[in-house]
């Protein structure tokens, strides 16, 4: 669940990252370059770091 | 697991998103999803189930980690789960479909990304299915 839920919360991330780079004057398919990968790979490794640490 | 801040921010930063990303229903997607509006010719049905799917279980994610939630109505916390579980499989599966529509359109140049999309999308529906099975056999998700 929690790995799901890890994974959903990448259209969170997505948006995150997505930010500074449109400010910065990328355009919306030019930011996927990014975060199509940066949204939820970064989150998975985080959670699974977390679950070998016994946090959760 | 999380610090109150960070069960704070989980929280509104999943709903606030969701329910942005809810923007097509009240204006043009022309206008609030033109990043999107060129699957609409070719999978209408499959890019609606993801734009519609994703915020659903955005909007549903945080109140799965809820332990007091869970505890406290475990009835309303399978409910929550099922849905989930379901927005889930529907906006992974619209991603499938749209998969081949974004190879056409950015392949060429930006593959990868699309593949990002495609890996993102399959854990994603495969997990989703997998917590249809726990709800199912525990009563809990």
């Amino acid at each position: 669940m929690i790995r799901s839920v890890a994974l959903t919360f990448g259209a969170v991330m997505l948006r995150v990252y997505m930010t500074p780079l449109m400010a910065s004057g990328w355009s919306v398919p030019e930011t996927y370059q990014i975060t199509a990968w940066a949204s939820w790979v970064p989150n998975l490794i985080v959670v699974e770091w977390w679950f070998r640490r016994g946090r959760v | 697991m999380l610090s109150n801040l960070g069960r704070v921010s989980f929280f509104s930063l999943s709903l606030l998103v969701a329910v942005m990303s809810l923007r097509f229903l009240i204006a043009p997607m022309e206008l609030v999803m033109d990043h999107m509006i060129h699957y609409r010719p070719d999978v209408p049905i499959a890019m609606y189930a993801h734009i519609l799917g994703a915020p659903i279980a955005l909007a549903l994610a945080p109140f799965q980690l809820w332990r007091r939630l869970r505890d406290r109505r475990p009835a309303v916390h399978r409910a929550m789960g099922y849905g989930y579980a379901l927005a889930v499989l529907v906006a992974g599966v619209g991603s499938f479909v749209m998969f081949p529509i974004s190879m056409a359109r950015f392949g060429r140049r930006w593959g990868s990304r699309c593949w990002a999309a495609c890996g993102w999308a399959l854990p994603g529906a495969e997990s989703g299915w997998r917590g249809r099975g726990t709800i199912r056999r525990t009563g809990v998700g």
